[in-house]
């Protein structure tokens, strides 16, 4: 069955909603945790291997909104 | 390699009269890691020798006067033509301090006169823009008057008894009023009120005023002159005494850490004694050494490595390889004992870069400036020896993913074959992203495994780390069986997955439990090989887009088409080099080393290697 133009519009701001959302939320996850690492970096330069760590763990989101966002625009292909 | 260096703790007694060969000897082998001695009600530790306060002044004498010279005291020069005057540096030194101390001290006179000089100047040049009379500053018993800087003077609250004239000039600071006297000291209230700074003009106020300016310029020539003379002084002695100094600080530095060595030590009577800890397979040769130099009148005792031991932890990877201990230095090194994981990054972080910028043309690029910045920055050759490799990673990936600059197209002379389409087999590379991640998260177990092995035994190995396959597995016939491609009852798939969960409480406690979705969001994690990747190859593609688009046959058209190719290029190339970078590593330290890696490890320095410039 194909997807009307409706459909497949609303599939693809679903996409770009999962993206855009994860990415946002990375971003606010990070900028605390970032600033935090910048902070314990000055006190214990050592600390930059935990430091870098903690500040990309949150990355992981943007990952997973990406897979949500491939597997939605495959579904308009799928049809 | 895999396996950090075997140590062996030693236990050493010094009789008193023995004790500045042992140290010479043991300073000259650079390879005891000192234990620090702790104090005992029963043996204290030692005292620094005797002069070490002398020494300490002499170093930081060298520092300042390093410093004022500009000679960098950070390698470590031992030049033989300066060796020889041991003796005489802590005379030779202070006679250099006192030197450089007594022209620092000129150049800062010279430098304060300059200001003043400067000041008249100008202040000088002020007046003349008022006034270039000098009958106006004649002395008078009836009138009296004010030069200087004010700020805001409000002209109308400026009311005296009698007559009085101001002069200001727009735009500069300065004020000239002329009063009566008897007004003199309601005027000297009222400008004290707006901050007034007076200058004294007197002697400015006589026909010699071009006369007093150009001795002012004469002599603050002259001072410039005298700076000149004094930093030239100093650029001479810093050419004269650069060798000796680094010399004399490489002798003063050695014999510092000498003579601090008792502080170490523990102290009876008529000996030291002091721990240490010394690779094992030179240990043999390096006791032979100390009994020849001291004619085997100290006891020299190998002790039994205790758990609780901090012993020090030396990697040991062949050439190329060891270059990438470096991410381990920026981590955390592996606690002794502990699988160093080098090799395994030295496989994989390669690779992983080289997937994720997958481009030839790039990959050519960094190569050419990391090898130009690997040669001009010597110091971090080994940070560069990763990028080069990673670059090459990437040349081959380009090669695969027929990539050249974003296309195929290498500039006009031949098309690359496209083995692997990034930018349409989005999926397909997902999925190898994916598959990437799970073989690399399951080595990581393996490692883990054998770690746990060694350490704890069979059955905490499998309860840590095998109960993650058991899950692994139990997940995977959950999803066959619901998808029904295999014909076995879901049960199953549930009843391992319960038995792997418990297993995992068993190994790691609650905190397993609560990691049993980590795997699978890992291996999700890798996703991210395919979406950096993919994010740089549409920047790139858009960059040869918008040029193609703008290089439409008119000159300005392939200037400016060629400037939007480098300028994108470049930053695509930064940004893609970064990401790579930081991505890979990022699945090292986090995927990949949380699977084995406890870290922690004390790092080996061994005594007579820290030289502290």
């Amino acid at each position: 069955m194909a997807l009307d133009g409706l459909a497949a519009g609303l599939i693809g701001i679903s996409a770009s909603i999962a993206i855009g959302a994860t990415a946002i939320a990375a971003a606010v996850a990070e900028k605390s945790i970032g600033t935090a690492a910048i902070g314990a970096l000055v006190e214990k330069e050592e600390s930059f291997g935990k430091g870098l760590i903690l500040t990309v763990i949150p990355e992981t989101l943007v990952i997973f909104g990406l897979v949500v966002a491939i597997l939605l625009i495959n579904l308009i292909g799928a049809h | 390699m895999l396996k950090t260096q075997e140590m062996s703790k030693v236990f050493m007694v010094i009789p008193k009269d023995r004790f500045e060969k042992t140290v010479d000897t043991l300073y000259k082998l650079k390879v005891f890691h000192i234990i620090e001695h702790t104090k005992t009600d029963e043996y204290d530790i030692g005292s620094p020798i005797l002069g070490t306060d002398i020494l300490s002044d002499i170093q930081v004498r060298i520092r300042s006067i390093a410093s004022q010279l500009k000679i960098n005291l950070q390698e470590d020069i031992q030049d033989p033509l300066y060796s020889g005057f041991v003796n005489e540096i802590p005379t030779q030194i202070i006679k250099l301090h006192n030197e450089v101390s007594d022209i620092i001290k000129d150049i800062k006179k010279c430098e304060d006169k300059k200001r003043s000089l400067n000041q008249e100047l100008k202040v000088l040049e002020t007046l003349d823009l008022f006034t270039d009379s000098a009958e106006i500053f004649k002395k008078s018993s009836h009138i009296v008057y004010r030069f200087g800087m004010i700020h805001d003077l409000d002209e109308d609250a400026l009311i005296l008894e009698n007559e009085h004239e101001l002069k200001t000039i727009e735009g500069q600071p300065h004020i000239l009023i002329f009063a009566k006297k008897k007004d003199e000291k309601h005027l000297d209230e009222i400008l004290g009120s707006y901050k007034f700074k007076s200058f004294e003009i007197e002697k400015y106020a006589s026909d010699k005023r071009k006369l007093i300016r150009k001795e002012l310029e004469q002599n603050l020539s002259q001072t410039n002159e005298d700076i000149l003379q004094c930093k030239n002084q100093l650029v001479l002695l810093s050419k004269m005494w650069k060798r000796k100094l680094q010399t004399f600080n490489t002798i003063v530095s050695e014999k510092l850490e000498k003579y601090n060595l008792p502080l170490s030590m523990g102290i009876t009577k008529h000996s030291y004694f002091i721990k240490a800890y010394v690779p094992t397979d030179i240990l043999y040769k390096v006791k032979h050494q100390l009994f020849i130099a001291t004619d085997r009148k100290i006891i020299f005792k190998i002790e039994n490595l205790h758990h609780s031991d901090n012993v020090p932890v030396k990697l040991k990877n062949p050439a190329v390889v060891n270059s990438f201990e470096f991410f381990l230095k920026l981590f955390a090194l592996p606690k002794y004992g502990e699988i160093d994981p080098t090799m395994f990054i030295f496989l994989s972080f390669p690779f992983f870069f080289g997937f994720i910028l997958g481009d030839a043309g790039y990959g050519i690029i960094s190569f050419l400036i990391f090898w130009f910045l690997k040669k001009k920055m010597p110091q971090y050759a080994k940070f560069f020896n990763i990028l080069l490799l990673s670059s090459i990673s990437s040349i081959i990936f380009g090669y695969i993913f027929g990539e050249f600059f974003g296309g195929a197209d290498v500039f006009g002379l031949f098309t690359l074959t496209v083995y692997f389409n990034r930018e349409l087999q989005m999926i397909a590379l997902l999925v190898i992203a994916i598959a990437m991640g799970f073989i690399h998260v399951n080595w990581g177990l393996i490692v883990g495994f054998t770690n746990e092995l060694r350490s704890h035994g069979l059955k905490k190995a499998i309860y840590t780390k095998g109960s993650w396959w058991l899950l692994q597995i139990s997940v995977t016939l959950i999803a066959l069986s619901y998808l029904g491609m295999i014909k076995a009852p879901v049960t199953i798939g549930y009843a391992l997955m319960a038995i792997s969960a418990v297993m995992l409480f068993l190994g790691e406690g609650i905190i397993g439990i609560i990691e049993i979705p980590g795997i699978f969001t890992n291996f999700l994690s890798y996703g991210r090989l395919m979406a950096v990747g993919a994010s740089s190859v549409g920047l790139a593609v858009v960059i040869n887009q918008l040029t193609s688009q703008v290089m439409t046959g008119s000159i300005s058209g392939y200037i400016i088409g060629t400037l939007i190719f480098i300028l994108g290029h470049t930053i695509n190339l930064l940004l893609g080099c970064m990401g790579s970078f930081l991505h890979s590593l990022r699945l090292h330290y986090i995927e990949f080393f949380t699977k084995f890696y406890h870290g922690g490890g004390t790092e080996y320095k061994p005594f007579g290697t820290k030289l502290e410039g």
